[in-house]
């Protein structure tokens, strides 16, 4: 039944509108939807994310939760509202800050700045951070938003760009090349541009972990619900109803065809006009369900018996990753100390602020789907697959992605609206809601590990064996890599040489988990760290002196039989380290002398990470050319989620090439018109797509040069719509709209590919997994609460190896953001199904939590990457939770072994040493 | 400081935590809120 409408006037960013819309109406769809302001973004729906925050008569609300009666009158202010012609002192202090990254929280905590700003120009850190509580962010770790709005009065006369001098870009930190529009609204993200004649999308999703279901008559039911344009099921597929982001692997339907894996799983579309799908109730749709036995722990999967999830898939192991290398039990047997635990974790949300949204349409016999994505050409190849389709035959556009994480490279709605889109003939729309964006899409695989670590009595590590079971969920995703990348990767970034570990990826009824920042590392990085620190303590070495002594370095061989022959910086890493471990165990000895209730703990983890592929093939190819008119246009196809692709791949290629930063054009990924990039994972944008643009860069200027018969020794430079080649004395001028133009307006151009160096591993796992490592360490100092079992955090000092800093404030925003998500994986983020589906009972880290960051940029360069850089994106967020835990047991005594190391299991952990007592 | 029943108290228990721990917790900073109102340093008061 549609609802009644009613006029509403009110003011908007100072112009008078009136809409009719129901009066329940939320004012955040008003805004959006009725008055195209799409600067306000929807993150839940529920108040708990604030990314819809706007001004009220000047109090910040969300919009979410306004109905829309509520503004009749009153004036309502918008992120386009904030700038008067030119930025505000505001925006520009975010901008010079780098204190946003995706931007799709970024209106929201502007307005709500702009409120506070208004009557305190210059809060303090506290009062910032209590004005801005409501306001998540996934990607930036708070710190350099909190800087930006306590100095935003130092803004006044606009902002610098920060625009480098012609072969000074990399090193420099320009700000962020895609900035402006994320902090004026204008950035488009997967909801922002949905057409006006497109159709609406409703997912019918299963209520439960494992259940049969048959449909009744889906066409009266339709016919029968006025504004319906089409039920759509699997049957309706003309392809192949499977996807998977590896191809062997590939398992999961786009729609479920007679029973349903997982909760949450897709089985049915309904679309139909905008008004009648916001109004429509499901709760007639004809579907009947079975519920069906489920399991949920892999313990319960492997056993006996179990039910076969995928029954091809015997015990429900996926499959399972091995390394050995020299004699791990005869070393253990043999050392002079050991020690062996095990650690649980959990499913981790990514939590993006942006749920997953796009729209698909058909252009002539294409089909067309612009959505956010991680990883566009292989959206292209699942959604063709799917729909039966040949590759041209789709196109991927990325719009802006508001967090991705390792989650938007798997296809979500993509095959789906691009089905309605292929079956009505118009164009079709959907945004997840939270609810089904935390239900159906990826997280974190949970982990049960055990592991035994043995030493020599001076303190060198002998041997080590590890054992995990990686709970994959219902379906493949990226449940190889974590299996098959954790072996590799368990013995931390030190000299083991007796070692085996094995990784298994294990089915359940669960959330598919797949790729989330570090592929596993960070769950068996845990596993390993807290075990060192028991064998220091067992040695009775000091922590940090333990784990210097047994760091990797060059000439070392890894677990895999790799010898790293240079670049590797872990033990820089923690030397950098050494005066701030002093300080800190200092003050926590202090600190502890005098208080009783509370004590204090410091912490120390290291990492490693190999960037890119498992020896897999891994190939990015970056086009640059001069244009006509005198620009360098930057085809760039590394998607930039926020983490800077945009930027810094653009800093590499105009140092190579040897024209200015403030030349380039950039042409993002669109799988029309963008060479493959290869996704945005597994921290290899800045290394794999870095050294294509490297290529690409030279490669441009060696034609530009040959062009002109000069040495390489000579300069050139852009001066309007022509270039000039200086070499020696001599300068020549060329006239570029002279010259011979390419389909894309080009009269330079160049196109290079890189691929790196991998080598595959045997049945032992030994091999050449990486080409590039990149390395890290952090100190973390907190205090507990004895009785409450909470935990203070009171500083994060982070060092991180990452070969060549291409753009430091990027670099320092990656850490930042890094560290916040291992601190939420360390504390408090716990995602079960069916009970913490939301933003409210599921909890991230808000603007109180991470306290302040101190980050210490090392500069060992890798002789394969660009200019020396290593990835570092993942590496950044594995060192936080093992540092945190390592920090309570140094203040309470005892090792949490189930994460999140939340306040009552603290409290339990610390009683039950007492009762032991 | 006395413990005493508090019928109010009555916690759910959830993924945040058990209902043991929030009436632990409850009563933890209750006494805190309490001793604070008074001016009672740390030390001289069991929860």
């Amino acid at each position: 039944m549609t609802m009644e409408r009613t006029d509403i006037a009110f003011e908007v960013n100072d112009a008078a509108v009136s809409v009719s819309v129901p009066p329940v109406r939320r004012l955040s769809q008003v805004l959006r939807d009725e008055l195209r302001l799409t600067g306000t973004k929807v993150g839940c729906d529920a108040g708990d994310c604030g990314a819809c925050t706007v001004l009220v008569d000047g109090n910040p609300v969300c919009a979410c939760l306004v109905p829309a009666a509520l503004v009749s009158g009153a004036s309502v202010t918008t992120v386009e509202g904030l700038a008067n012609g030119r930025l505000s002192a505001l925006q520009a202090s975010f901008l010079e800050h780098g204190a946003a990254q995706c931007g799709i929280c970024t209106p929201g905590l502007l307005v709500a700045a702009t409120a506070l700003l208004q009557r305190n120009p210059t809060p303090s850190e506290a009062e910032t951070q209590d004005a801005l509580g409501g306001v998540l962010c996934r990607c930036t770790g708070y710190r350099k938003i909190v800087a930006a709005v306590m100095h935003a009065s130092q803004h006044m006369d606009g902002f610098d760009r920060r625009l480098p001098e012609v072969g000074r870009a990399v090193g420099a930190s320009p700000i962020r090349l895609d900035g402006v529009p994320k902090v004026t609204g204008d950035e488009k993200f997967g909801g922002d541009s949905f057409p006006h004649d497109a159709l609406s999308v409703l997912v019918v999703r299963s209520p439960y972990y494992h259940a049969g279901f048959s449909f009744g008559d889906l066409d009266a039911w339709a016919k029968a619900h006025p504004g319906i344009a089409g039920v759509f099921t699997a049957a309706d597929i003309p392809g192949r109803n499977c996807f998977g982001v590896i191809g062997p692997f590939a398992d999961q339907p786009a729609l479920a065809e007679g029973f349903a894996r997982l909760r949450g799983e897709a089985v049915a579309l309904v679309a139909g006009e905008r008004e009648a799908i916001l109004d429509l109730d499901l709760t007639d749709f004809p579907i009947a369900w079975t519920e069906l036995p489920h399991v949920l722990q892999p313990r319960e999967a492997k056993a006996d018996g179990a039910l076969l999830i995928h029954r091809h898939r015997p015990a429900n192991l996926l499959t399972s990753g091995y390394v050995e290398h020299g004699d791990p039990d005869g070393a253990l047997a043999a050392a002079a100390v050991t020690v062996s635990g095990a650690i649980e974790t959990s499913f981790v949300e990514h939590a993006y602020i942006e749920p997953e949204a796009g729209f698909a349409y058909m252009d002539g016999d294409t089909l067309v789907i612009v959505a956010c994505t991680q990883a566009p050409y292989m959206d292209r190849d699942d959604t063709a697959k799917v729909l039966g389709l040949p590759v041209e035959k789709v196109r991927i556009v990325p719009t802006a992605t508001g967090g991705g994480f390792g989650s938007k490279l798997d296809v979500s709605l993509q095959p789906l609206i691009g089905l309605v889109a292929m079956k009505t003939g118009r164009p079709a729309a959907l945004a997840y809601t939270r609810n089904e964006s935390m239900m159906s899409t990826t997280k974190r695989h949970p982990a049960e590990m055990e592991a035994t670590i043995g030493a020599d009595s001076e303190g060198r590590v002998t041997g080590m064996i590890f054992e995990g079971d990686f709970n994959t969920g219902a379906y493949a995703s990226w449940g190889p890599t974590v299996a098959n990348r954790v072996p590799v990767h368990a013995s931390g970034p030190y000299q083991t040489p007796n070692y085996r570990a094995t990784g298994r990826a294990i089915h359940t009824n669960g959330p598919i988990a797949g790729a989330f920042r570090g592929f596993g590392v960070p769950q068996a990085t845990i596993m390993q760290e807290t075990l060192y620190d028991a064998l220091a303590g067992k040695l009775g070495m000091d922590r940090l002196d333990f784990r210097l002594k047994n760091c990797l370095r060059n000439g070392c061989e890894t677990v895999t039989g790799q010898r790293l022959e240079s670049g590797v910086g872990i033990s820089e890493c923690l030397e950098r380290l050494q005066q701030h471990w002093a300080r800190a165990l200092g003050d926590a000895e202090a600190f502890n002398a005098i208080n009783t209730a509370s004590k204090r703990g410091v912490g120390v983890a290291s990492c490693w990470y190999g960037c890119g592929n498992t020896s897999l093939p891994n190939p990015s190819t970056i086009k640059v050319g001069v244009s006509a008119s005198g620009d360098v246009v930057l085809h760039q196809g590394a998607v930039d989620i926020g983490q800077g692709s945009n930027t810094v791949i653009s800093q590499i290629c105009a140092d190579a090439l040897g024209l200015p930063l403030d030349k380039f054009r950039l042409k993002s990924a669109d799988t029309a018109i963008t060479p493959d990039a290869g996704k945005t994972s597994a921290s290899r944008q800045t290394f794999v797509t870095g050294k294509a643009a490297e290529k690409a860069g030279r490669a441009l200027r060696e034609k530009i040069l040959r062009f002109a018969n000069v040495s390489d020794q000579a300069t050139i430079a852009l001066d309007g719509a022509s270039i000039s080649i200086r070499e020696v004395d001599a300068t020549r001028r060329i006239d570029l709209r002279t010259l011979k133009i390419d389909a894309d307006g080009l009269v330079f151009v160049a196109e290079e590919t890189y691929d790196p160096p991998t080598l595959p591993l045997d049945a032992k796992g030994q091999g050449k997994p990486y080409a590039v490592y990149g390395y890290g360490a952090q100190i973390a100092e907190l205090e507990v609460d004895l009785k409450l079992g909470t935990v203070k955090l009171l500083k994060i000092t982070a060092a991180h190896d990452v070969g060549k800093a291409i753009n430091p404030v990027l670099v320092e925003g990656q850490i930042e953001g890094g560290i916040a998500q291992g601190i939420g994986m360390a504390l408090m983020e716990e995602y079960i199904p069916g009970r913490t589906e939301n933003l409210h009972d599921y909890l991230i880290p808000t603007i109180g939590d991470v306290p302040p960051v101190e980050h210490i940029l090392v500069e060992v360069p890798d002789p394969e990457g660009p200019f020396g850089a290593k990835g570092l994106g993942e590496h950044v967020l594995i060192p936080t939770a093992p540092a945190i835990l390592n920090a309570i047991r140094h203040a309470t005594g005892v090792l949490v072994t189930k994460v999140p190391a939340t306040p009552s299991r603290i409290l339990a952990a610390i009683r039950e040493k007492e009762a032991r007592r | 400081m006395l413990s005493a029943p508090i019928d109010e108290l009555s916690p759910i228990a959830d993924v945040r935590g058990s209902a043991e721990y929030r009436e632990h917790a409850a009563r933890e900073i209750v006494v805190r809120a309490v001793c604070a109102a008074t001016s009672l340093g740390e030390g001289k008061v069991a929860a």
